[in-house]
């Protein structure tokens, strides 16, 4: 069976409604949540606000979201998660200075001292991942748009070496930040004990020997994981294995 | 090349701020009567105007021993320093002073600090012959009497030609002892031998009072002996001395046990919250923030510096009421490597539980003043303190104020609650990073497609334009596509003398191209002259003759039905198929 040209147009044009409207009603549905859990919040009923945000994370991320998803943890009084969730936040935010503001009391209040960060580290977090992601590919697309007018109108003033020449250092640049970005990313996987009394086997099974126990909002660096336990170093060296439900990631 | 070496050039100097300062040092405190030890003046990062010379010292004989210059970069810093060494033979027992010598140089006047040297007489197993010929080992303890707990440094110097060693070990019942660091390597004369010397240092702390003894201490050593100087060959061996020059010879070696007096901490005056601190010492503490909520937590911070065990050092626990505490978090730093100077740093948090607290409460430490033979109690603060109560009204603010001025990071320090949450909830984005998303670079991959296909079109440009042949044969099909066209309108028009006119015209850029020659004034002669005959197929050139006769023809009877037009497209489009 085959269609008019006219309706073929028909149901098109239905098509695009119908997924403007479903957007606009995800949108919409999204705040609605949101607004549901500051309610909670509000009213001081912070586990429940918490386990909204989190849900609704499930969604999407953004920065206010996981900032008042810390909060939510951290009046209800679970630090660890309070600090994954404060620190995810940052990872999209990195200058915003109320979750810097509240990381850190969070972070005193946790009694514990947080990982220390290289001069790199700190250097590469002054941007976001997205931020270093949009910078290397606004270089390098003008790079390219450079180099594909040099070749269509080899004679435009577009076509001048010295800008070509500028627009590929710069992209050299930013994609090594991008590189160095990714791999501080990836490589700096942050974990955080949720509750007191966590403990820290020597090996991943839970019958091996106990190495110490951690607090709630001590944080670990993430090594690896197998099985349901996860390979971690606490800020004084020590390395030993959690058990995965123990923990919130910064990278869940 | 010039600008790296500028740079560096330009880094060594940006680097060269630097102390300038002068030192002396002592190979080693204690020596035995005509035993030499090294002394050295060290002069950093100047020149000094004159050779320093040490004053003459009744019972000690200096002899110099030349200069050195080292240079030394790290941390950050270049560092030049002048050495002016010496050696110091002893002749007499006692306790001698090298006075602190100043130097004076271009900026300035630098003054050294005085070291003490401790001459004893040499022990009875020190005495030439035998094995102390090649190793004898020395204890040498610093005092006689002692309090409980004070520290009281030992050495024990090990004198070797030339060999192997274990490490020591040092009888000591009574004694607390610290670990050995590395030992301190110099060399020694004595006599016309030449000894290495190795010195192991530790701390002795007697744990209870009476006669106690340090030492024996004994070392396992394996001397290198020249076989020669034990028994010579009786022929005349010429490889002697090559083949078989030393031959290991293990001994143990015994340095004498020294008896210490050891007096028990008075029990008059001993304050009631003294923990053992022996030694003197001073404290400073500081407590932050001094404003607070209920339940958020405060820093004491608390150091304790000075001379005596600092690592057994502790403070009365910090529980004070209305308070919670916790655990404190304890650092240290030796100033030397026994641990008899340095830094103990405490970081208590404690926790205010109620809002009628005013003061961090004072912070006393008691201990025994070895100088003065006294108790002595150090204190800092209390220090005032603010705590608001926990239920007070937070100030709600606007909807998107994560930018108000009162939030900045540096007043983290003074906040004692979180910032509100936020109302907008701004765009949802996926937690996977854009870097990872396959869209992204799907996106990313447009301009690079771009680019690449422009470089294949400016390439296939280029080379149209290098080959003139292929130019021609673009152009010529050009134009045959736009003459077949106006063809095809002429003889429906039946229009025949522009429809041959068009036709010869098409005909001869055809044949010019096929023929590489010039299109203008090709002729039906052509085709039938010798490059024709060679380069076109004869039923070719039959219709091609066929062709220009009929254009002949047109031009003086332009009368033909729109058929016998027809007729000579089809022959057109024929040659043209054949000829290319």
């Amino acid at each position: 069976m085959s269609l008019r040209p006219h309706s073929r147009t028909v149901l098109a044009r239905l098509g695009q409604a119908l997924g403007l409207l479903l957007a606009v009603g995800t949108l919409h549905a999204d705040q609605a949540a949101f607004e549901k859990a500051n309610t909670l919040y509000k009213d001081g009923k912070h586990a429940e606000a918490a386990e909204a945000y989190q849900e609704l994370s499930q969604t999407g991320v953004s920065a206010n979201l996981l900032f008042n998803m810390g909060n939510a943890y951290f009046k209800a009084g679970e630090l660890g998660r309070a600090l994954a969730a404060y620190q995810r936040a940052l990872h999209l935010a990195p200058r915003h200075p109320d979750i810097m503001v509240n990381l850190r009391i969070a972070q005193r209040k946790a009694l514990t001292e947080p990982l220390p960060l290289s001069l790199r580290q700190q250097w590469l977090r002054k941007l976001s991942l997205g931020e270093w992601t949009a910078l290397a590919s606004f270089c390098g697309t003008l790079f390219l748009i450079l180099l594909t007018v040099r070749q269509v109108w080899p004679a435009s003033g577009a076509s001048n070496i010295l800008w070509t020449r500028l627009s590929a250092v710069a992209t050299a640049v930013a994609t090594l930040l991008l590189v160095m970005a990714v791999s501080n990313f990836s490589g700096d996987q942050r974990a955080f004990a949720v509750h007191d009394g966590v403990v820290v086997h020597s090996n991943p099974v839970e019958q091996s020997p106990e190495l110490f126990q951690a607090t709630d909002g001590m944080e670990f660096l993430l090594l690896e994981r197998s099985g349901d336990f996860v390979n971690v170093r606490s800020g004084n060296g020590s390395v030993g294995w959690i058990r995965a439900s123990d923990i919130a990631l910064t990278h869940p | 090349m010039n600008r790296l070496i500028a740079l560096s050039l330009l880094f060594l100097f940006a680097v060269g701020a630097h102390a300038q300062r002068a030192f002396a040092t002592l190979d080693r405190s204690t020596v035995a009567v005509g035993e030499g030890v090294g002394f050295s003046i060290a002069c950093e990062n100047f020149q000094p105007s004159n050779t320093p010379r040490l004053p003459f010292i009744p019972g000690l004989r200096i002899a110099g021993a030349g200069s050195g210059r080292s240079f030394q970069l790290g941390g950050g810093q270049q560092t030049s320093t002048l050495t002016y060494n010496f050696l110091i033979t002893p002749n007499k027992t006692g306790t001698y002073t090298l006075p602190a010598l100043s130097i004076p140089s271009r900026e300035g006047v630098f003054k050294t600090q005085a070291l003490k040297l401790r001459v004893v007489a040499a022990d009875s197993n020190e005495k030439k012959g035998g094995i102390s010929e090649y190793a004898f080992m020395r204890l040498v303890v610093g005092k006689n009497t002692a309090y409980v707990g004070e520290p009281i440094p030992v050495e024990i110097q090990l004198f070797l030609q030339n060999g192997r060693y274990s490490p020591p070990e040092l009888t000591a019942e009574g004694f607390n002892m610290s670990d050995y660091p590395e030992p301190k390597s110099s060399r020694a004369q004595r006599g016309n031998s030449i000894f290495q010397v190795r010195t192991f240092q530790t701390a002795a702390t007697p744990v209870k009072a009476g006669q106690l003894q340090i030492g024996p201490a004994t070392m396992d050593v394996v001397l290198k002996i020249r076989q020669n100087q034990r028994r010579r060959s009786q022929f005349n061996d010429p490889f002697e001395g090559l083949l078989t020059r030393y031959q290991d010879v293990p001994a143990k070696l015994e340095a004498k046990a020294h008896n210490i007096t050891v007096k028990p901490l008075p029990t008059e005056g001993r304050p009631a919250g003294f923990n053992g601190a022996v030694g003197q010492f001073t404290m400073a503490a500081k407590a932050s923030p001094l404003e607070v909520t209920v339940g958020d937590p405060v820093t004491v911070n608390i150091q304790l510096s000075g001379q005596g065990a600092v690592d057994s050092l502790n403070l009365p626990k910090l529980e004070w009421p209305g308070f919670k505490s916790y655990e404190p978090s304890i650092s240290s730093e030796n100033a030397d490597p026994l641990g008899l100077s340095g830094t103990k740093v405490f970081e208590q948090v404690i926790i205010p539980e109620n809002d009628t607290l005013t003061e961090v409460p004072k912070i006393e430490l008691a201990y025994f003043n070895l100088e003065e033979e006294e108790y002595q109690t150090m204190s800092q603060g209390p220090f005032p303190l603010k705590v608001n109560p926990s239920a007070r009204p937070v100030s709600i603010p606007n909807a998107n104020t994560s930018q108000s001025g009162d939030s900045g990071a540096e007043d983290a320090p003074q906040r004692s609650d979180i910032v509100w949450i936020k109302y907008d909830l701004g765009t949802l984005g996926q937690a996977t990073p854009l870097v990872s998303r396959p869209t992204f670079w799907l996106l990313q991959s447009i301009p690079f497609l771009l680019w690449i296909g422009a470089l294949v079109w400016r390439r296939k440009s280029e080379a149209i334009a290098g080959n003139p042949r292929l130019l021609r044969k673009r152009q010529v099909n050009q134009r045959t596509r736009e003459g077949m066209g106006r063809l095809e309108q002429l003889a429906d028009e039946n229009l025949a003398l522009e429809f041959y006119t068009e036709l010869a015209e098409l005909l001869r850029e055809q044949l010019g191209l096929h023929l590489d020659i010039p299109a203008e004034g090709i002729t039906a002669d052509v085709v039938d002259g010798p490059l024709g005959q060679a380069q076109i197929e004869p039923d070719t050139r039959d219709t091609l003759r066929r062709l220009f006769t009929a254009s002949d023809a047109a031009s003086y009877a332009a009368s033909q039905s729109t058929a016998e037009l027809r007729a000579s497209l089809a022959d057109l489009e024929q040659v043209i198929h054949e000829l290319n």
